[in-house]
Formats: C-alpha cells, sequence, structure tokens
C-alpha cells in the first residue's frame, strides 16, 4: 500500500467520526427541504398536460382620470402554461364600441394573474364581457 | 476531526456567500423565473438528481468545508442543496418574483431551479475565499479524470449564467455554418491556449510531451468535446431542442459551447493549484 492510498483509506474511515452533531442537524434540515420541494412539484403537477383553460372574474369597475377601469383576474385551470395571454374587453350596447385588450407574458397553470381595461365610457351601460381570446405556446 | 459548531457555522456562511455571488446574475434573469414553471416537472427533477454526483466530487476537491471523505462529502452536497433553496427562496421573495396568487407548482418550480447554480456557487466558494491546505493537495494530485471533472466544472459555471436566456436561440438562429464552423474554431483555440500556453511549464499534465499533437488531443479536443456536452445536456434540459431540426440544435450548441470552452479553460487556473 502507498503511502497515499493508506492516508485515502484512513481518511475513509474517519468519514463518519468527522461528522458533527451541527451537520447532521443541517443535513437532516437541508434533505427534508429538498425531498419535500420535490414531493410537492410532482403532488402538484398536473395529471396530463391539457390545454390551458383561462378562466377571466371582473373584480370590479372604478372611475379613473382617463375613463373607466375594469379590474380582472385571469385563472389558467388547465394543465400547461400559456403564453403571451390576450384579454380583451367588450362593452356591447356601448355607443363607443369598444374593444380594449390586455397581454400577459405568461400565465402559469395553477396560478393567476391580474389586469386591467380601460374604457372611455362607463361600460357598466352596456353588456361587459371580458375573456381571453388567444395566447401561445410557451 | 469534527468540525466546532462555530466552524461549522463558518462554513455555511462560505456556503451561502458562493451561492449568493454565483447565483444572484441568474436570479435576476427573467428566463429562470419562467421556467421554473413551464418547464416539465421531470426534467426539473431530473437535473437536480444529475448534478447531484457533481456536487458531491465539488465538495471533495473544493466545497465549503474540509471534508474526510466520501460519506462527509454527500453531506456536504446536501447542505449546499438546502443552502441554495432558503438562499433562492430568500432573494426570489425580495425581488417579488415570488408573490401570492401564484400556484404551489409556480412557486416550488422557481425555487427548486434557481437552487440548483446556487448550490453549485456554494460547493465553489473555497475557490473564492480560499481553500484549506488539504483541498489544494487533492487537487494537486488529481488525476486525469479528475481534470476533466474540472472542465466539466468550468463549463458549467460559465455556460449556466447564459443557457436558459432567449439569446441562444435568437443567436443560433441568426448564424450561418460558416459562422458556427468559426465559433468551434475560435472554442479550440480559447481552450488550447488556456490549457497549454498560460504558463503551465511544470505542469504535471501539460508537461506529458514534446510532440504538439498529442496534448492537444489529449486535453483540447476532449475539453472541447466536454464543453458541448454541457452545453448541450443545458440546452437540452431547458427544453430548447423541443420542436427544433438538427441545424438549430448543432448551432445552439456550438454557440452555448463557445462560453462552456471558456469556463474549461478559466477552470485550469483557478481549480488547478501548481
Amino acid at each position: 500500500m502507498t503511502p497515499r492510498s493508506k492516508q485515502k483509506a484512513s481518511e475513509d474511515q474517519r468519514g463518519h467520526a468527522a461528522i458533527s452533531p451541527a451537520e447532521w442537524i443541517a443535513v437532516a434540515i437541508s434533505a427534508a427541504i429538498v425531498i419535500g420541494a420535490v414531493v410537492t412539484l410532482l403532488l402538484h403537477a398536473p395529471r396530463d398536460r391539457t390545454p390551458p383553460d383561462l378562466v377571466v372574474t371582473v373584480d370590479g369597475v372604478e372611475p379613473v382620470t382617463a375613463g373607466f377601469l375594469v379590474r380582472f383576474t385571469i385563472d389558467n385551470k388547465g394543465g400547461t402554461t400559456a403564453a403571451h395571454v390576450i384579454v380583451r374587453g367588450e362593452s356591447r350596447g356601448n355607443a363607443g364600441g369598444e374593444d380594449p385588450e390586455a397581454v400577459f407574458d405568461y400565465v402559469p397553470d395553477g396560478s393567476r394573474r391580474r389586469g386591467g381595461l380601460l374604457f372611455t365610457h362607463d361600460p357598466r351601460q352596456g353588456q361587459l364581457t371580458v375573456h381571453a381570446v388567444g395566447y401561445r405556446e410557451p | 476531526m469534527a468540525a466546532t459548531p462555530r466552524e461549522f457555522a463558518e462554513g455555511i456562511g462560505r456556503a451561502f456567500a458562493g451561492a449568493l455571488l454565483f447565483s444572484l446574475p441568474i436570479l435576476m434573469t427573467m428566463e429562470m423565473w419562467w421556467l421554473g414553471f413551464y418547464m416539465a416537472p421531470w426534467r426539473l427533477i431530473l437535473m437536480v438528481a444529475a448534478f447531484f454526483p457533481i456536487l458531491v466530487a465539488l465538495s471533495h476537491f473544493v466545497g465549503f468545508d474540509e471534508t474526510a471523505g466520501l460519506p462527509h462529502d454527500i453531506v456536504h452536497a446536501t447542505v449546499a442543496y438546502g443552502v441554495a433553496f432558503t438562499c433562492s427562496a430568500a432573494i426570489l421573495g425580495v425581488l417579488a418574483i415570488l408573490r401570492p396568487g401564484m400556484g404551489v407548482r409556480e412557486l416550488t418550480g422557481k425555487i427548486l431551479l434557481q437552487s440548483v447554480p446556487a448550490a453549485l456557487g456554494a460547493l465553489l466558494a473555497q475557490a473564492h475565499f480560499g481553500s484549506p491546505p488539504e483541498k489544494e493537495q487533492r487537487r494537486r494530485e488529481a488525476s486525469y479524470l479528475s481534470h476533466l471533472f474540472f472542465i466539466v466544472v468550468g463549463a458549467l459555471y460559465v455556460a449556466m449564467t447564459v443557457a436558459p436566456t432567449d439569446e441562444m436561440v435568437l443567436i443560433a438562429a441568426r448564424m450561418t455554418d460558416a459562422h458556427a464552423i468559426a465559433a468551434a474554431i475560435i472554442s479550440l483555440a480559447l481552450l488550447h491556449v488556456f490549457v497549454y500556453g498560460a504558463g503551465f511549464a511544470g505542469h504535471p499534465v501539460s508537461e506529458d510531451a514534446p510532440n504538439a499533437l498529442r496534448p492537444f488531443l489529449r486535453l483540447t479536443v476532449v475539453g472541447y468535446a466536454l464543453s458541448l456536452g454541457v452545453s448541450a445536456f443545458l440546452l437540452w434540459i431547458f427544453g430548447r431542442f423541443e420542436n427544433e431540426s438538427i441545424v438549430p440544435i448543432v448551432h445552439g450548441t456550438v454557440v452555448l459551447g463557445l462560453p462552456a470552452a471558456l469556463g474549461a479553460a478559466a477552470a485550469r487556473l483557478t481549480l488547478d493549484t501548481e
């Protein structure tokens, strides 16, 4: 046995003893964090990679300086992320015939994003609809 | 000798510092936030698993504190992931990347993805803040295979910061075949100059041949092949090869191969000790 491999062997034997109690605690916490994260990811991963299912809910309409603000929330209840999501508002029966749009870079599956649309006339006077009109795959 | 709690706390401090130093630019890269949620979970988990052996070996040669053999290296590699996860969660929180209303999967994915480069940084802490003589000796006595490992680490270190960006895909699309060949020649030249030209006289690996072809094949060509391997692996795991034909795949690998080769070459300067 060369001196080097002897030194190596003794290093390996000392391996367990050299780990201090503080290190055992740190490794237990670390392992719990990483395994926890992986399990969480697997549990929340969608069963199937179903297409995005984009649901828009209007949170409120309020007057602002430039006209009227419609605040909304968009939820993706599908199994994949939608990119470049276009949300359009329409107020039918409204004299202006406005259809403002808002664009979201990403709406991940299981997540929600918020946004706003601006009308010059009060959209509540007509029939207000806000919905997603398109997206692309990331 | 087991570390005292004080020494251990200092080691953890170094790990946090190393993780931050390397991963802060990556934590501020928006493609990494997006990959955190649109990357398929199995890819992310595969990435975390694939890096673990690299982290264990890195703990042996560099690490954030002294280690006494394989079990100890495994302990430190695991702690590095814990430190990296905590660090990523804290910084992403401060930067308002994690917010209420985001799904559990989005939050977990974002943090876990960033933990991989941060853990690499944590275990390279002693390359920045000084190594104990024991680790320097391990690096001095490194075998040919270990030198190849240093090349892989160096390639990962530099390529990781740019691999997730959209620019890789954009540059690959702009390049013609002539550009790609030129980039490959520059990468090889960079590697060769760094490995053999930059004053390595007397280094055991660079000493072996008066004849120039053998060392060129032995470290430069093998080093470039490993850099391309690292480049292709990162692009593939980030989903950049999906629905692509072979030409953009090759171009993309060569493009990311340039920073990877630079990192591989630089690893000879930072990790190898005379």
